[in-house]
């Protein structure tokens, strides 16, 4: 027999339901060639145990499992990575569901599914993940349910099924307080070994270096990059640059970090003045180590700390949602410089206020050479260097410039080609240019890349900023004022940076061309509306769940008992086992007590009293007898309280009305 | 023995006192994980270990909820079980090296336990479900070695419900008792020696059959020929009041052999005479049952046979 018959205990079609479901829950970063074995083997157990009533034939599922972990095994290699480790958990899952003949395969399956689900929040964490992996968990749990019940459940036909489900229903319910009380006050701890937790995914978003085209592909995208909570009221939006990376080395196609960030500043020891302003931001899972800050901010979580270019980093790779906190003082604030259009000087007690000779690095060929002729021209006009980035601004803003995300081709003379014949490009193209222009004239400069502007989102009070806010900026060193931040995108489009994408390119097909959503969402008020609600509720997710973390939970508890100490801890402790003591008390004396009038309720509780100390009413004894055995016995004050309250028994219970 | 739940559980049980019925409760309901369940525990543990490490919230959130089902569900194959009440029900019979029926009867006013097993001992536990009858009424089946009284040794409860993780269990002290007769055995068995064992059939040597005559109303269907009316068609019985002129006498003294032989030769004999309805007496040391036939007059016979010593 290569094939046997299907042991009719096992309910098939719930396990193709579970698998189904993690399947989809993986579906994200599981490899096609997975995806489509998936498929398979659930059709092919669908048709053998739905159709035929029979297992899978035995030369037909060995050959399968080969093949699968053949092809495993060339797509994987010996690279171990978060994505590897759960695509094997699902081909395991897989494996299984062919070869189910008895109740151990089902409950090894179904234990894999189970861990599968928590697998799953490894990479997703949204709402909708945890009401999809609850809907698997509680399949799960009710095919174990069904391999105990089997027999009753077909015996008696249905009712007393749709009466389990109830019950299990029941049993889920009750068991939600208490997966909050550990959920709250379970500690915390650091994790115990390194994990690997990059995962190989191409997640949307800014990528460290910057060639042209880069952010365009981003502005497709209306993926959220991050929520911010501000203490007091949002600053302005023309001040709303979240930077993120300083672009200072550049090879003739594209703008990246040098090597030399690496060092870290020394904790700054920080001081909160009353007035500066706080804000918290919740990132996007973005599989990097850098955070986006306004300009002159310093960490205030532990989770973060300032690198040496006065940048926020964070101690290891962002896999999910995290919360960090910043703030900066009213004095670090960029201030204005009016001699230039869109110039802002930043923070002038900046301790990172130097440029290296990197931020005049230029790649040694003769590529460019219309712009260079240009710079030379500039450099000849000008008076210093003020003038000069004036007229390279003023060139951006009375040249046809267009701002466009399609801007075409360029080929090895870029800013040539973009400067003096396309000129049509989007805010990398004016930032890495002007960076260029900058260096060719000898002025310190640098790309800065993060995002600009956000949508402030009234009712939750969070400032939303999506993938398709991606900007890139310029800034320079100057002489007596030091760093300063320049915006030629602004000079360009100013719509961009006072209105965000959506107004700068309102008439551009291609905007957010594959996000039907977004695009619907700017034309119906009610999609909209939906969609802020939508947005609110994972933010408020983000904030209260999955960001409970260490911190979270210390100052949770230190808000439900005050200053945080071991002995307030076993007090709760102790009296919350006190309290459910009780409460499990008098569950049971309600029980036995139910159904008894108040004589015959008072008259129980004193014979549950009597018996410790060692008297006990007889079965069938009247109270009479009871009574007289008590008087008999040495204690006489019992046998006075006996007496009275079985006066009272008697009395309520014999005399007529009552 | 090693020590496990099981055997703790027993030795408790044992120590407690027999009765007709019992009520399932706290005081004799055992509660333990299963093997499925300390796999089911492994596996949070290694969640737990997964949602320390990766510092993740919701595989925190699913593996409380988790250990809080699987608490909870410790609470539920209690309730499963509890209230349920073992009554020993008559007595069966049977004779020795045949399986011995005792029969108990389950009950309780919401509907019996879910996935409830009933066994002599833990590991023949069977699905009450395939064993009950319409009144309630659950038939073991022990196979003792010697004849005369028996109580039940043991009796076994158990429920994996809901999820088959945690195993409920009671080792009810129900008496039921039940008699064993002596193995019946034909006297030239013994001399061939004792290798074949059990006789199935209780039948009778043949008779000489010159007194047949047709079958009137009120003849017993102990004395109908079915070999006759298979054979041609014909509804006759046997004359038998011709056969034992004189009631027979089953002696202890006719018969060779030690004790429990005798015995059984007494037993077959007993059986070989109530099959055809004769009527017979019966003598051991002390005892003499006076010559009737009938059911009941077998019965009597054959408890005393089981239960001389």
């Amino acid at each position: 027999m290569h094939s046997s018959k299907l042991n009719s205990q096992i309910p098939y079609r719930l396990l193709l339901v579970v698998i189904i479901l993690q399947t989809l829950s993986h579906a994200n970063y599981l490899p096609a060639w997975l995806l489509s074995v998936a498929a398979i083997f659930s059709f092919l157990v669908f048709v053998s145990t739905q159709w035929y009533k029979r297992t899978i034939h035995n030369y037909l599922r060995i050959l399968l499992s080969l093949s699968s972990i053949v092809l495993f095994l060339l797509y994987f290699r010996a690279k171990f990575s978060v994505d590897m480790a759960a695509s094997f958990l699902v081909l395991a899952a897989l494996l299984k569901l062919l070869e189910i003949k008895m109740i151990k395969d089902v409950q090894v399956f179904v234990f894999t599914c189970l861990y599968l689900s928590a697998v799953s929040f490894l990479f997703e964490q949204g709402i909708l993940n945890l009401l999809l992996q609850l809907s698997s968990i509680g399949t799960c749990l009710y095919v174990l349910f069904y391999i105990q019940c089997y027999e009753e459940i077909n015996n008696r036909n249905g009712s007393l099924e749709t009466n389990q489900i109830k019950t299990l229903l029941r049993l889920f319910l009750i068991a939600l307080p208490f997966t909050i009380v550990f959920f709250l006050l379970f500690p915390r701890i650091a994790p115990i070994w390194h994990m690997p937790l990059k995962q190989q995914t191409t997640k949307v978003g800014i990528s460290s270096d910057l060639s042209p085209g880069d952010i365009s592909s981003l502005a497709k995208s209306s993926d959220p990059a991050f929520r911010v909570r501000f203490s007091s009221e949002v600053p302005e939006r023309e001040n709303l640059y979240w930077k993120g990376l300083i672009l200072d080395y550049f090879d003739g196609r594209k703008w990246s970090e040098s090597i030399s960030a690496n060092g870290f500043k020394s904790k700054k020891s920080i001081s909160i003045a009353s007035q500066d302003y706080i804000y918290e931001i919740i990132i996007e899972p973005h599989q990097q180590l850098w955070a986006f800050a306004l300009e002159g901010s310093y960490p205030r979580s532990s989770n973060v700390i300032q690198n040496s270019k006065g940048l926020i980093r964070f101690n290891k790779e962002i896999v999910q949602p995290t919360k960090y906190e910043l703030a900066f003082s009213n004095e670090n604030l960029p201030k204005k410089i009016d001699v230039i259009p869109t110039a802002y000087a930043l923070n002038l007690d900046n301790p990172y206020q130097i440029f290296t000779r990197q931020d005049l690095q230029l790649p040694t060929n003769n590529l460019n050479p219309q712009t260079k002729q240009f710079v030379r021209k500039l450099v000849s006009e000008s008076k210093d260097s003020v003038m000069l980035i004036n007229k390279i601004l003023m060139m951006f803003a009375q040249e046809q410039f267009y701002y466009s995300l399609e801007p075409g081709e360029l080929n090895d003379n870029m800013v040539d080609e973009f400067l003096f014949q396309t000129q049509k490009g989007f805010c990398g193209h004016y930032a890495s240019s002007m960076v260029y222009m900058l260096r060719l004239a000898g002025i310190p400069s640098r790309v800065a890349i993060g995002y600009q502007g956000g949508d402030f989102n009234q009712q939750g009070g969070y400032l939303l900023v999506s993938q398709f806010d991606a900007h890139a900026w310029v800034e320079f060193f100057i002489k007596d004022i030091g760093w300063v931040r320049v915006d030629p995108t602004a000079m360009v489009a100013p719509n961009r940076i006072l209105g965000g994408s959506f107004s700068a390119l309102a008439n551009d097909p291609d905007f957010s061309q594959n996000n039907v959503f977004t695009s619907a969402a700017s034309k119906f008020g009610a999609i909209n509306w939906l969609r802020l609600r939508f947005d609110e509720l994972n933010y408020g997710w983000q904030n209260l769940v999955i960001n409970y973390h260490q911190e979270q939970q210390k100052k949770f508890l230190e808000s439900l008992l005050g200053e945080f100490s071991l002995i307030k801890i076993a007090m709760m402790f102790v009296f919350l086992s006190v309290f459910l003591f009780c409460v499990f008390i008098f569950w049971i004396l309600f029980k036995r007590f139910s159904g008894y009038t108040l004589a015959e309720k008072k008259y129980m509780l004193w014979l549950l009293c009597l018996e410790f100390f060692g008297i006990k009413r007889m079965s069938g004894e009247t109270p009479r007898s009871f009574l007289s055995r008590v008087q008999a016995s040495k204690h006489i004050y019992l046998a006075k309280v006996t007496a009275f309250y079985t006066r009272q028994l008697e009395e309520t219970e014999y005399r007529g009305n009552k | 023995m090693f020590i496990s739940p099981k055997n703790i559980s027993k030795w408790l049980a044992d120590k407690s006192i027999r009765s007709k019925n019992i009520q399932l409760s706290q005081k004799n309901i055992y509660i333990f994980p299963t093997p499925l369940g300390f796999s089911f525990l492994c596996m949070l543990a290694v969640m737990l270990l997964t949602a320390i490490n990766y510092q993740n919230s919701l595989i925190y959130l699913i593996t409380f909820f988790l250990g809080s089902v699987f608490v909870l569900s410790i609470w539920l194959c209690f309730l499963n079980m509890v209230g349920l009440v073992v009554t020993g029900e008559s007595s069966g019979r049977a004779f020795q090296g045949k399986p011995l029926p005792f029969n108990c009867k389950l009950s309780r006013i919401n509907g019996l336990p879910i996935g409830l097993k009933l066994g002599e001992t833990s590991k023949v536990a069977l699905s009450v479900s395939h064993i009950i009858d319409q009144d309630d009424t659950c038939t073991i089946q022990c196979q003792p070695k010697v004849r005369g009284r028996h109580e039940l040794p043991s009796l076994y409860l158990e429920s994996r419900y809901p999820f088959g993780l945690i195993l409920a269990w009671s080792w009810p002290k129900v008496a039921i008792e039940s008699l064993v007769y002596p193995m019946p055995l034909r006297a030239d068995q013994f001399v061939s020696g004792f290798n074949d064992g059990v006789t199935n059939d209780i039948s009778l040597p043949s008779f000489d059959y010159n007194d047949i005559r047709e079958f009137q109303t009120g003849d017993s269907l102990n004395r109908i020929l079915w070999k006759k009316l298979a054979s041609n068609d014909q509804l006759v019985v046997r004359e038998s009041d011709n056969i034992v002129v004189n009631p027979e006498w089953l002696d202890w003294d006719n018969y060779e052999g030690d004790l429990e032989n005798r015995l059984s030769q007494l037993c077959y004999e007993v059986c070989r005479f109530s099959n055809v309805g004769a009527s017979f007496g019966l003598r051991l040391p002390g005892i003499e049952i006076m010559p009737a036939s009938g059911k009941e007059h077998t019965r009597v016979c054959l408890d005393n046979l089981a239960l001389f010593s």
